[in-house]
């Protein structure tokens, strides 16, 4: 089921009525059983996989924990890791593993096998990747003593199912959810107004800014050699706010769902286009998985606490992995190692360049216009250094994204449009006035206006306003919303 | 939870108001008309065409693509049609690749009690009102004077309303059924209802219709072709020895059945390419004989949801006492026979048959009446006619034997069970597209089976002569056939013992 969606729109507020009209110690199965209706939805025999993840790392929580000999703690916790990996990559990686192998015509030449080939090859169990990582951390957790095992399997399988955060996170941490899962919480009105703030305003992000924004890209990679230089970097400047907002949209929609429910997810997002370097945008965006990575991989491997070259390993590995776990796909590869080169390049190189912005404070204690100019070369630099790295992200094949760069920076490129030759009856990115008008409404929002997270923020502007927005907001999403279809980027993986 | 009600009930009550001021806003301000034919251009017409029309003609590709090199007339089925009734006003409302389940929501459009509204009843009433009366501009006319008056003339007759479908037996099969177009056919269908103007666009944000992407669609199709037995059960045709595999296959009865899925068809087309390969022509044959498998090999049943959409076509129709004529077209059996042989040919005559025997008991049922069915059944009336043709009958379906066409000159004329391939647009595509004599012949057959539906009164303007063009039948494009077709019935024989021995 998809946050932008009607059902979904019939089915939370059913849910959430039924929800507190139960006695409190049922409610729990109520949120179960409808989490794996939710998941259901879209396909009845994914549940069933996502019930098999949800078995094993329960009983693997349980062995370690119960284990005093360490060494089959470690067989328990890698048993599990590897179960968990093991699935990804069947459902995930297979098909781009096996590619058009000999072994692959053979078992699409048998009935008994074909199906695992078609499985790999056209379906991908929604959000495998974000329950799967919810689930390992659950189990390293109990392996480090950082948390106690859950012993009640359903109680379990609502940890990993809980629907508002099953298919594209946040990647949330047992401690921090599981308890406020099974807590007495009674509706308040504060969280079900905040809910619902984040529920439009989400909503909105995604319906009349990304999905307005894909009519554009859309249009252009679906045949991008038809288009020009400028229209190339139109399509991935756009590109770059869509991900962003769909993304950043059903993170909100996440959370506001949540919230009715009075439970608090992380917050995914925090204006990652302020950010002066990579690191720190890494910091900023899509914040439950970066931290993910960092938790379980970075410092295990090393961290920053041994010297540049382990630090430049452990970062590549993470971002190599960031990238494979966005995709089966050489361009998501790509997408990753850039980021890590980008990383590197801007802890070790970047940062030796900080004396040219010069002192921090004046002498008043304020910023300095050099300082200033430098930090806004910086933010720009940033976010124009992602943009690049999104068009293999968004590319289908690596062909395409080298394709596009070469449009990008080649006037005249093989391929690319030329303005000015008559009789070439080349089509045009058609699109309205409201692309351009939303998106800079959601700038003028996001990096100047908005100071705290948009329910908070909405409380603290003026009623009339207020309302004015709610109205602005509803009217672009009934009116306006994209009609292209196009389920949310990161359903995908 | 007591405290928070009243709050929530009043926001969903402002909700409520903003919803239906916008709504207000939008519909009044012209956006939604802009929208609507943004969206579903579609819609405009059939508004139009319920409006003015006393047949409306619902038709895919096959109504108006024609031959630019060979085609002396590129009129449609339905311009031809007008020509055959020039006493009705035919309106023709076509699109590519659409297919009897949007005609079916398509009809959600036909207006209320369309039956008994006179052409352009409304236009004659807005007169009315305008003149301040009884009279208008066209007072003359009897029927667009008043809604009573045109009552009581209409009584207890049946409706000249006419709805004419065209049902194009390939649009039923998986490829087309699973096509990647169907997500934005959906969402034009949208607009086929008379809903709130705003809730349409806001299921067109919010994708409420089937928007399966084009790689669900794939997935889908490619278990179709993996799992769905084409072995026909209890028919003619019952073959089928054992399930394919294994040295011991050999079929049971008519030798030419082979295959029990599409997927191993394809798969031993594609083995097949290798001995035959070597023909220059062979490159754009294969993607034929692919496009042809998967198009045509599938057998219909009941739960088909195009069938299922063809039985509320005819509910709807029963509801509104408006006469429904199905125009079955003809696919290519030619170039089928020539590709596949009676495989797939029986496969298709299944499928067709299927289709035939449920208008048949339609036309059957609603025989008397305010309300009936037909069908044109284009190959049978195609067959007729062609027999009457090579027999020299001057007198029945006299009307194109022509000494000078030449037909019995055409050895590949011989051949009466289907047209020839030459009549076809697309000679290296399975479509339905035909050339102007077919298409002439297509309107013909309909305006035959409109008259005999419709009662004859002072409406009338008494115009009987069809207004149409002599078209002979001439050659068309066609591809090089003295190439070896592969699985062909003369292939298939040696195919067979090659497979037996080398590939099971």
């Amino acid at each position: 089921m998809l946050f932008n969606s009607v059902v979904y729109w019939l089915f939370l507020p059913l849910v959430w009525l039924s929800y507190f009209l139960l006695p409190i110690k049922h409610r729990w199965i109520w949120l179960l059983l409808v989490s794996y209706y939710f998941y259901g939805y879209w396909k009845i025999e994914f549940a069933g996989l996502m019930l098999l993840t949800s078995v094993i790392d329960w009983w693997c929580g349980m062995r370690v924990e119960r284990q005093d000999i360490g060494g089959w703690r470690k067989f328990w916790l890698w048993f599990s890791i590897g179960s968990n990996l093991t699935m990804l990559f069947m459902f995930k990686y297979l098909d781009f593993a096996l590619g058009d192998s000999a072994m692959v015509r053979w078992m699409s030449d048998h009935n008994a096998t074909a199906w695992i080939v078609e499985l790999g090859k056209y379906t991908i169990p929604a959000g495998i990747s974000f329950y799967t990582f919810q689930s390992i951390s659950y189990v390293v957790d109990v392996y480090r003593g950082q948390e106690k095992a859950e012993h009640n399997l359903p109680k379990f399988m609502l940890y990993v199912s809980f629907f508002p955060q099953l298919v594209a996170g946040p990647i949330e941490r047992f401690g921090k959810l599981h308890s406020q899962l099974f807590s007495d919480y009674m509706p308040r009105w504060e969280d079900v107004r905040n809910g619902a703030r984040l529920l439009i305003y989400g909503l909105f992000l995604k319906v009349a800014v990304a999905d307005n924004l894909a009519t554009v890209v859309d249009v252009f990679y679906a045949d991008h050699t038809a288009y020009t230089q400028a229209e190339a970097w139109l399509a991935t400047f756009y590109f770059t706010f869509q991900v962003y907002c769909d993304f950043f949209g059903y993170s909100l929609l996440a959370q506001g769902s949540a919230l009715l429910f009075g439970i608090h997810l992380m917050d995914n997002f925090n204006k990652p286009f302020i950010a002066k370097s990579v690191p720190e945008f890494w910091q900023r965006w899509h914040i439950s998985l970066s931290t993910w990575f960092r938790d379980y991989i970075f410092i295990p491997v090393g961290g920053n606490k041994r010297g540049p070259w382990v630090l430049a390993m452990a970062a590549m590995l993470v971002f190599f992995t960031s990238g494979l776990w966005h995709g089966a796909n050489g361009t998501m590869i790509a997408f990753g190692v850039a980021q890590g080169f980008l990383y590197l390049f801007d802890r070790f190189v970047f940062k030796k360049l900080e004396f040219v912005g010069g002192h921090f404070h004046d002498h008043q204690g304020r910023l300095p216009l050099r300082r200033r100019l430098w930090d806004g070369f910086r933010t720009v630099k940033t976010g124009f250094f992602f943009m690049m790295t999104l068009v293999w992200f968004r590319s289908a094949t690596m062909d395409q994204a080298s394709e596009v760069f070469g449009m990008l920076w080649m006037p005249g490129y093989i391929g690319c449009r030329l303005d000015g030759l008559e009789g070439i009856a080349a089509p045009t990115l058609a699109h309205g006035l409201q692309i351009p008008l939303f998106l800079c409404m959601f700038l003028l929002l996001d990096l100047w206006v908005m100071k705290d997270r948009a329910d908070v923020w909405l409380g603290k502007i003026a009623t009339p306003l207020r309302w004015l927005m709610y109205a602005a907001m509803a009217v672009s999403i009934w009116i306006w919303g994209g009609a292209i279809n196009h389920p949310f980027v990161y359903f995908q993986f | 939870m007591k405290d928070i009600a009243p709050k929530m009930l009043l926001r969903l009550l402002v909700g409520v108001v903003v919803f239906f001021a916008a709504n207000f806003w939008y519909v009044s301000s012209g956006l939604y008309r802009q929208e609507r034919a943004k969206f579903s251009p579609m819609a405009a017409k059939l508004d139009s065409a319920f409006l003015h029309g006393d047949v409306v003609y619902l038709g895919e590709s096959s109504n108006t693509s024609f031959n630019p090199w060979t085609d002396t007339f590129g009129y449609s089925v339905s311009e031809f049609l007008q020509m055959y009734l020039p006493q009705n006003r035919v309106r023709g409302v076509s699109h590519d690749g659409y297919h009897v389940g949007l005609f079916s929501q398509m009809l959600g459009l036909m207006p209320e009690h369309w039956a008994l509204r006179a052409p352009g009843f409304e236009e004659f009433n807005r007169g009315d009102l305008d003149a301040g009366g009884e009279k208008t501009a066209l007072g003359s006319l009897k029927y667009g004077v008043s809604k009573d008056h045109w009552y009581k003339l209409n009584d207890g007759k049946p409706s000249r309303k006419t709805v004419v479908i065209t049902v194009n037996m390939r649009s039923f099969g998986p490829s087309a059924m699973f096509n990647g177009n169907e997500a934005s056919n959906q969402q034009e269908a949208i607009f086929y209802t008379h809903r709130t103007a705003l809730l349409n666009r806001v299921y067109v944000s919010l994708h409420h219709y089937d928007n399966r992407d084009s790689r669900e669609m794939e997935r889908a199709k490619t278990q179709w072709f993996r799992t769905k037995d084409l072995r026909i059960q209890g028919g003619a045709g019952q073959h089928y020895g054992s399930t394919h595999g294994g040295p011991g296959l050999q079929a049971a009865g008519e030798e030419w059945f082979y295959h029990n899925t599409v997927k191993w068809w394809l798969r031993d087309l594609q083995r097949q390419f290798a001995p035959v390969s070597g023909e220059a022509d062979l490159a754009r044959v294969m993607p034929m004989a692919e496009a042809y498998l998967k198009e045509f090999a599938f057998l219909l049943d009941e739960e088909n949801p195009r069938v299922k959409a063809l039985d509320a076509i005819v509910e709807k129709c029963k509801r509104e006492a408006v006469n429904v004529i199905f125009v079955l077209l003809m696919p290519n059996f030619d170039h089928a026979n020539r590709l596949f042989g009676k495989e797939l040919t029986l496969l298709m005559d299944e499928n067709m048959d299927f289709l035939r025997k449920r208008f048949e008991g339609w036309s059957e049922r609603y025989k008397s009446g305010n309300f009936k069915v037909g069908y044109v059944d284009v190959q049978r009336a195609y067959f007729d006619w062609r027999v009457g043709e090579y027999l020299g009958d001057t007198s029945g379906n006299g009307e194109d034997c022509h000494p000078e066409c030449g037909l019995q000159s055409m050895p590949e004329f011989m051949n009466f069970d289907w047209a020839s391939g030459h009549h076809y647009t697309d000679q290296w595509y399975p479509t339905e597209h035909v050339d102007a004599h077919i298409r002439r012949f297509i309107a013909q057959k309909t305006a035959e089976k409109i008259l005999e539906f419709q009662y004859r009164d002072r409406i009338q303007t008494g115009v009987t002569k069809p207004m149409v063009p002599v078209i002979r039948p001439q050659s068309n494009n066609q591809p090089n056939w003295s190439i070896k077709m592969p699985l062909a019935d003369t292939c298939l024989r040696s195919w067979k013992v090659f497979a037996a021995k080398h590939l099971r």
